[in-house]
């Protein structure tokens, strides 16, 4: 038997400048996440997945390597992403939006990004599909993003999921701005009064059987979304599953979101990542971020003027679904103005309610373009 | 231009369909909570166990003259009932060991 050299040196004859570019852009995904600590969780896999995938001849993304079983046990039949939302739900209290039903509002009016920025797609020359996969980065939710685009345009799964999460991390950085831009100084040190309302425990039980019920009644496309989510929350208020609540929020999400970053990392190859639509993905997916905010803190403002001057309309800003990121920012820059000004838990029921938002937004989406 | 109305078309049926879901659910919610609101746990007061061949008024009866006795028995407790202030009287046994300690237990000499 004869070996020969060049056997050996087949990685390295098989190397290519894409492929060391896309392994430059996992390293530095792993960077954000472990020195700027972007989205630990989600970028670290995905940029592990991205540098393994891109390697030479790699093993891992050949058929039934590690990388195809587990995009086709999880992403290719949206299972991981549906396991992170029964996570998610296990996690949310809604408790503050039941306080405050009105705060639902403000989460619909923080979905107008993903409908900007397919319009702007499709000016650009996206395709229906891909515009509304690019659209979606505009939910400000990752397991919607990855969801939709996967039906819609599984091509474009990776740089969608990488923008989608690396803006995420960058909301304490691109809302203020935008915020102090669109109001007044007398908006933000607007004061609003705590409802001592007691949401009985029966009321948080009916309430994501009651979502499920109607949401799934009314747009069919959506059950797989608001689905996993409201029995992820029907876990945790029944309060009788103490050990799936755990192990939803805990154990399975963890373990869902390792192996959905590093199959979506995977999905970051260099003939398909490294194209100018990615550049244009991630233009516009900032782009969905501030329509997003902008759209909340306009009809924030106009829920202000209804209110003749009761509202703050630095709320708006919290009804997207970065959870709870954009509570906290919304607190901090309404604390900026006036120390004594306690914005938290208004700010936390419009931020559950852009939760809901963006995954009734994503199955409307699917819904309105017909996906099966 | 196409395309364009294409997404103006979406933009407004999903901005929509969106607000008009979610509507529907702050409205739901708000319902749910009017009418599923919590009621203060009112502590109803338990049927009343007698001790067997007592009814009601002679139970009272009895509270009033255990209360009584006890009126009487402070107001003997009180200052004003006491012939010596509290400490000035050593207890019995104090008074027996100082006693003890003033005889010796010694055989008397004299008498021997």
């Amino acid at each position: 038997m004869s070996v020969s050299f060049e056997q050996l040196l087949q990685g390295l004859q098989n190397t290519s400048p894409g492929s060391l570019l896309m392994i430059a852009v996992g390293c530095l995904l792993i960077y954000l996440a472990v020195v700027k600590e972007y989205e630990p969780m989600l970028l670290l896999p995905i940029g592990a997945g991205a540098i393994l995938a891109n390697l030479p001849l790699s093993p891992m993304i050949a058929q039934d390597g590690m990388f195809d079983v587990l995009k086709k046990a999880g992403v290719d039949n949206e299972l991981f992403p549906l396991l992170v939302f029964i996570g998610i739900g296990a996690m949310t209290d809604f408790g503050p939006l039941l306080e405050n039903p009105r705060m639902m509002l403000l989460g619909a009016a923080g979905q107008f990004g993903i409908f900007g920025t397919l319009m702007l797609a499709l000016l650009l020359g996206f395709d229906l599909n891909e515009a509304a996969s690019i659209g979606i980065i505009g939910a400000i939710d990752g397991p919607t993003s990855i969801y939709v685009s996967n039906l819609l345009a599984p091509h474009m799964l990776g740089p969608i999921a990488v923008t989608a999460y690396s803006y995420m991390s960058l909301v304490p950085i691109i809302q203020p701005p935008i915020m102090r831009a669109l109001t007044s100084r007398r908006e933000r040190t607007i004061r609003m009064p705590y409802t001592s309302r007691n949401i009985s425990r029966r009321t948080r039980i009916i309430f994501p059987l009651a979502v499920i019920i109607v949401v799934g009644s009314l747009v069919p496309m959506a059950i797989p979304l608001i689905g996993t989510l409201m029995f992820g929350n029907l876990l945790r208020e029944s309060g009788v599953v103490e050990r799936l609540t755990g192990a939803s929020s805990n154990e399975i999400a963890n373990i869902v979101t390792l192996f959905l970053g590093l199959a979506v990392g995977s999905t970051m190859r260099a003939e398909t990542f490294l194209q100018i639509q990615t550049l244009a993905i991630l233009g516009l997916g900032i782009l969905a971020f501030g329509l997003d905010t902008a759209a909340g803190l306009l009809f924030a403002k106009f829920l202000n003027l209804m209110s003749k001057g009761r509202f703050n309309p630095l709320l708006g800003a919290a009804g997207i679904s970065a959870f709870p990121m954009a509570a906290r920012v919304v607190q901090k820059v309404g604390h900026e103005e006036d120390f004594e000004n306690f914005l938290l838990m208004h700010a936390m029921g419009a931020n559950t309610a852009g939760q809901i938002a963006s995954v009734v937004a994503g199955g409307v989406l699917l819904a309105l373009l017909g996906t099966h | 231009m196409e395309s364009l109305k294409i997404g103006i078309q979406l933009t407004v049926y999903g901005m929509g369909l969106v607000f008009l879901l979610l509507a529907l659910m702050a409205f739901l919610i708000t319902m749910l909570v009017k009418f599923d609101r919590s009621e203060p746990v009112s502590e109803k007061p338990s049927a009343p166990r007698y001790p067997a061949g007592l009814d009601a008024d002679a139970l009272a009866a009895v509270a009033i003259a255990v209360a009584m006795h006890q009126a009487v028995l402070r107001k003997e407790a009180a200052p004003a009932m006491r012939k010596h202030m509290p400490g000035t009287l050593p207890s019995r046994w104090v008074s027996v060991g100082r006693t003890l300690q003033n005889s010796t237990w010694q055989p008397d000499r004299r008498s021997s």
